[in-house]
């Protein structure tokens, strides 16, 4: 025979088995019934009025929750009573508050939207509180996780204590600001959601001008588009170090083959690739090649955490040259970029970097094949991430904008976040800089960054002769990772803060070069929201055109595009049909959301501390192209 | 950046980088900047200030009393803006997207800005003083784009005086039309085009400046073709794929803004209860009656053409010839382009608007002066000499050299005898202007900056505010409406167009009953043909007291 208290803790018991999450909303539930059982009893059997009976309820309610949560959920917490209780109280009063803000906005949206509400959705004030209620759930669930049963919150203290508590403090004041901004939403809901979506256009006409501006630099004057020289090539002179860090790459035969096809003198350069002793195959791989050419060198990597700034800092006590230059090991130098760099780094003595361009170069589909045994499901989603191309052409697009403009801006103003290819960086500069960061998942970016605020000068140079040709990532997953790579790793620059001590102009460049990627990603989910809003905002006139600049300026940016699209496709010798004038312009919103998608996969993996090094994929396809280098061509066939 | 000793291992950052007391340093340098600028520019400056003067005078000089108050337009673009300013409204009356509101915009701005209409005479005064600004800046673009089309400076400097000195010009310059807000615009986009920078962002503030002179005036956007294929003259291969989209996109986008605006208010497709701006355009572009060939005697547009002719030949008949021989030089193209494009859509019949003359002007001016200074310097067809050194780079990796543009070489050196024949002729054709200029055009300048037109019709609104009831309804033009209106008449004063074309005002009055006094200047029949029920109240009223030009306030007997 079970008496009740049994059966309670065995319900415990069980109740604790499961996911946290659950457990919360179980207790969350119950503390609900207990409310609704509460004001019955009061309203109807003791006569109590609504209000006081609310109050009371309301307190009964939070205290019975957070036994259940103290106890329960978080069973394994060790906090006391005292440090628990009124940081719980604090955020539960904050959570009523969201919900009543979140309700009031709801309904404001209903008036602002006429059109939409009555033509789509009417929403109903129920709705607006549910709504409201999972708002504050999510917010509760959070607020008990990070702040009320944290790690910090776990000391016991005394009451008195806590009103020192500087978690209790943030969450009084949390509560104020909550607790205001709700008076102001829900007396003025409209004016609060159009002065919301007024920001929300000037943010993206702010960031879609930044982005127009600095694609035409390189292209606002005519002379400004010619600023490479190749009649003028001095002597060889200095001595070049090239690093190859190289990993899981069955094509680092073809990169150092073209790397040995330079024009430069032999005894002037030296290639160092970077293995891991994890990989032997790329290791015997690059020995054969070593075996045969004096200029190259093997340097076997046993860190244990992989990266390429790693293999670079590996490799660095190792580099005689006067220049040492980064050549990832799945793109082609162009034959006469040694020369080309050797003159540059003669004539512009002051400058300590110098940045060439990199150019992706299969902006057109690759075959597809269906991967055996799949079934049709699993073979649409391989189809979807391997099979299809419509990214590809923004993707080539983008380095191409980069290296021929935005660089190039960039080095104008004197904020370079370098690119992580093609880089040569005087020998003496990199000692004085202390080499790389390999703690960062953009090392070059962060060289850059470090090297501006010490007032190191760059040179970005572009010319179609002397790029170095890659391709785009595999698969559109292929591209997600590298991009959130990208992303996290500016946040990483931005955090580590080197851009701080640059003097006051430049320091917003950095900050808008750093944090515009986010912004664009903002931008581009957006905008979907202002086409909508464009054609449903009820308000005057003047707002609702307001809200269709950052839609014209879009339109024109992608005619600017399209016009650097047919350029780079000509510079290069590449195939541009009309079919891939529409892909690169219908892509666009699309390849925006892939572009969000990166961004809030980096942040949330920033937000969880994971930082190691998620490396793209290579397959070498731009070796089915003619990419219009005819010295190149040959070269490449037999180096395939 | 200039790190000429390189320690990149200080990890501080030195801070004798930046001048210690850097703003007034950029002041000093921008100060230096600015006067090396001038200093380049001494004659042309020079040039430029002498013109404003002499045109500032000839144009301002009684520049409110003539043209007297002869077209309602004038004070119609007025109160629209006088809505704008005080009512937050596009327009006095409905607005029918009669035209793009860019215009009257403008002169709103102007207004409370400057506060004008609360201490000029009349509101159209207000607004002349407007044109007085937007003809003096249209001058400096003249001789700007002018001289960026090559010609020199004696004859930039004539074309400038021809297109202002004009009396068709004065004319039809001080009037406060849309069509001359329309062509500093568009002057300016000429301006822009033939910038030697050839860079993108002129490329885009063509587009720009083009989309505000559509916006000003809808009809300027015929003049596209020449526009752009100036632009694209002075245009370079290297950079031609992001400045041509640059064009396009400022453009559209810009004149985009204009069907939003109606798609916004639900009113760009027609529909039963509203006005749209496509069965605007349809009525502008398809039904509006035609005024008649211009080689037809009794029509309007022959009248009118008539009008400009005995106006001033000179500029109208001569500069617009001009456009013939301005297509033999390659670099005035665009504009007898313009010229000749203007002078086929007066041939072809259709509506021919009042104003219609004003945006020929720049064009003929530009034509006469550029294809004088060519023969004088017997320069046919080639390009301006600074086009002529550009190189071109075909950015292409297999030939990716820098070649020099041979486009841009002359031809063989015309021979002596040519040149004394072309020269010989240029200075004929300079006699001849001069001596036509001074045989017609000083009287008709006096009488422009002595003659007060416009008086009956301001003392005819002051008399009336000084003796009749504020709580009247009175039937009136737009000239006398805004002036009435700022000055304290309670009850709205009623637009005589209004009262016959307005359902909504024609239900709210109901019939000449609802008037009680009309202050009005001249009618033709065949106004009053068009105006039913504005006949009926002159007919059922009485002459209270008559004011010079024809006008005259009359007070509605009621049965």
């Amino acid at each position: 025979v079970s008496t009740p208290l049994q059966y309670l803790g065995g319900a415990v018991k069980v109740t604790r088995r499961l996911p946290r999450s659950m457990q919360f909303l179980i207790s969350g539930g119950l503390g609900y019934l207990l409310g609704a059982l509460l004001l019955f009893l009061f309203i109807d059997k003791a006569g109590l009025s609504t209000q006081a009976a609310y109050v009371i309820q309301a307190v009964v309610t939070f205290g019975f929750v957070w036994i259940l949560n103290r106890y329960v959920t978080w069973h394994d917490h060790t906090g006391s009573v005292a440090s628990t209780l009124p940081t719980f109280l604090t955020c539960r009063i904050a959570s009523v508050l969201l919900a009543w803000a979140v309700y009031s906005l709801t309904i404001g949206c209903q008036i602002l939207l006429p059109s939409l509400s009555a033509s789509v959705v009417t929403i109903h004030y129920q709705a607006a509180n549910a709504l409201g209620v999972a708002t504050a759930t999510v917010f509760n669930y959070l607020a008990c996780k990070h702040i009320v049963f944290s790690e910090q919150n776990r000391a016991a203290r005394a009451f008195t204590n806590a009103v020192t508590n500087p978690t209790m403090v943030a969450g009084v004041a949390g509560v104020i600001a909550v607790g205001s901004a709700t008076i102001v939403v829900a007396s003025y809901p409209m004016a609060v959601l159009l002065a919301f979506w007024m920001l929300n256009a000037l943010v993206m006409i702010l960031v879609a001008v930044f982005t127009a501006s600095r694609m035409l630099y390189g292209w606002q004057t005519p002379e400004r588009t010619t600023h490479v020289d190749l009649t003028d090539i001095a002597a060889p002179n200095l001595k070049i170090s090239l690093i190859v860090p190289a990993r899981h790459e069955p094509i680092l035969a073809r990169t150092l083959n073209h790397l040995l096809d330079s024009d430069y003198p032999k005894d002037l350069y030296e290639i160092l690739v970077v293995v891991g002793d994890d990989d032997p195959e790329t290791e015997l791989l690059a020995r054969g090649i070593e075996s045969q050419h004096g200029n190259v060198l093997v340097i076997v990597d046993d860190y244990p955490r992989r990266s390429k700034p790693r293999a670079l800092e590996a490799a660095r006590p190792y580099c005689s040259g006067d220049l040492i230059g980064i050549v990832d090991a799945e793109s082609i130098f162009a034959s006469k970029l040694l020369s080309y760099v050797n003159s540059l780094a003669l004539e512009r003595r002051e400058a300590g970097i110098f940045q060439g361009g990199v150019q992706l170069m299969n902006h057109r589909a690759q075959g597809w094949v269906r991967p055996e045994g799949a079934g049709r499901l699993r073979s649409l989603g391989n189809w979807f991430n391997a099979g299809t191309s419509w990214w590809r052409a923004r993707n080539c697009l983008e380095y191409y904008v980069w290296f021929v403009s935005r660089l190039r801006y960039q080095a104008e103003t004197g904020f370079v976040p370098l690119g992580g290819n093609t880089v040569f960086v005087r020998r003496q500069t990199l000692e004085d800089l202390g080499g790389w960061d390999v703690n960062c998942l953009t090392e070059d970016c962060e060289l850059g960054v470090r090297a501006s605020a010490r007032g190191v000068e760059t040179v970005v140079f572009h010319h179609p002769d002397l790029v170095t040709l890659e391709e785009t990532p595999d698969t559109l997953g292929a591209l997600v990772v590298q991009r959130t790579r990208w992303m996290s790793g500016f946040i990483q620059v931005y955090r580590k803060g080197e851009w701080r001590s640059l003097p006051r102009g430049k320091r917003l460049r950095a900050v808008e070069a750093l944090t515009m990627p986010f912004f664009q990603a903002y931008a581009g989910i957006a905008v979907v929201v202002s086409i909508v809003l464009a054609f449903t905002l009820n308000a005057p006139v003047g707002l609702v055109l307001f809200t269709w600049v950052p839609l014209l300026v879009t339109v024109a940016n992608i005619a600017l595009e399209h016009g650097a699209f047919k350029e780079f496709t000509r510079s290069f010798g590449l195939p541009c049909s009309r079919m891939d004038s529409l892909r690169l312009i219908v892509s666009t919103p699309f390849y925006q959301l892939v572009l969000s998608a990166a961004a809030v996969r980096s942040t949330i993996r920033m937000a969880r501390g994971q930082t190691a090094w998620e490396k793209t994929a290579h397959s070498g396809r731009h070796l089915d192209f003619n990419h219009g280098l005819g010295d190149a061509l040959p070269a490449l066939q037999a180096a395939s | 950046m200039t790190v000429t000793e390189l320690h990149p291992g200080d990890t501080a950052f030195d801070p004798a980088f930046e001048p210690e007391f850097a703003p007034l340093a950029r002041l000093r340098d921008r100060g230096r900047a600015l006067s090396n600028w001038v200093a380049l520019r001494r004659t042309d400056l020079s040039i430029m200030f002498g013109l404003l003067v002499v045109c500032g005078l000839v144009h301002g000089i009684g520049f409110d009393g003539y043209p007297g108050r002869i077209n309602d337009d004038e004070g119609t673009y007025v109160a629209q803006a006088y809505a704008m300013e005080f009512r937050h409204s596009i327009a006095h009356y409905t607005y029918t997207y009669d035209h793009p509101f860019g215009g009257w915009l403008l002169m709103a701005a102007s207004f409370t800005v400057t506060g004008a209409l609360h201490w000029t005479s009349t509101a159209v005064t207000a607004g002349r003083l407007v044109m007085l600004v937007v003809h003096l800046v249209s001058c400096l673009l003249m001789y700007g784009l002018a001289r960026r089309l090559g010609i020199g400076r004696v004859a930039s400097t004539a074309a400038v005086l021809l297109f202002s000195l004009s009396p068709l010009a004065v004319f039809y310059q001080r009037m406060a039309f849309l069509d001359n807000i329309a062509v500093m615009w568009l002057l300016a986009a000429l301006y822009t085009a033939a910038s030697s920078r050839r860079s993108v962002a002129s490329a885009l503030t063509t587009g720009a400046f083009l989309a505000a002179a559509i916006w000003s005036k809808e009809t300027v956007a015929f003049l596209l073709p020449c526009v752009y294929w100036l632009l694209r003259q002075h245009s370079d291969d290297r950079n031609r794929r992001l400045a041509m989209p640059a064009f396009w996109s400022a453009l559209v986008g810009g004149v985009s803004v204009y069907i939003l605006y109606a798609i916004t208010k639900g009113e760009f497709l027609p529909g039963p209860g509203h006005v749209s701006l496509v069965s605007s355009a349809a009525w502008q572009l398809f039904e509006r009656p035609s005024s008649g060939s211009v080689f037809d005697n009794t029509s309007g547009a022959y009248g009118l053409f008539m009008q400009w002719v005995h106006s001033d030949y000179l500029l109208f008949v001569v500069g617009s010839l001009a456009a013939v021989p301005a297509f033999a030089v390659r670099r005035l193209r665009p504009i007898a382009l313009a010229g000749a494009l203007q002078i086929i859509m007066l041939m072809r019949g259709g509506y021919l608007p009042y104003a219609y003359v004003t945006a020929m002007l720049p064009f003929a001016a530009l034509a006469l002066a550029g294809v004088v200074d060519a023969a004088w310097r017997a320069d046919h067809s080639y390009l301006p000499r600074r086009l002529a050194r550009s190189t071109k780079r075909v950015p292409t990796a297999e030939a990716s050299v820098e070649v020099d543009h041979e486009v841009a070489q002359p031809g063989a050196r015309p021979s002596m005898t040519a040149r004394t024949v072309s020269r010989t002729a240029a200075l004929l054709v300079t006699v001849t202007i001069m001596v036509l200029a001074a045989v017609s055009w000083p009287s008709k300048l006096v009488h422009a900056m002595t003659t007060d037109d416009s008086a009956g019709s301001a003392q005819a609104t002051q008399w009336f505010l000084d003796h009749e009831p504020r709580n009247s309804v009175v039937l009136t033009d737009d000239n006398i409406w805004t002036d009435l209106v700022l000055r304290g008449q309670t009850a709205e004063p009623i637009w005589l167009f209004k009262l016959d074309l307005d359902p909504a005002v024609k239900a709210r009055v109901g019939g000449w009953q609802g008037i009680d006094y009309a202050i009005l200047g001249p009618l033709t029949p065949t106004d009053l043909r068009a105006l039913p029920t504005v006949a009926l109240v002159l007919d059922h009223s009485v002459v209270v007291k008559s004011f010079s030009n024809g006008y005259s306030i009359r007070k509605v007997v009621k049965p």
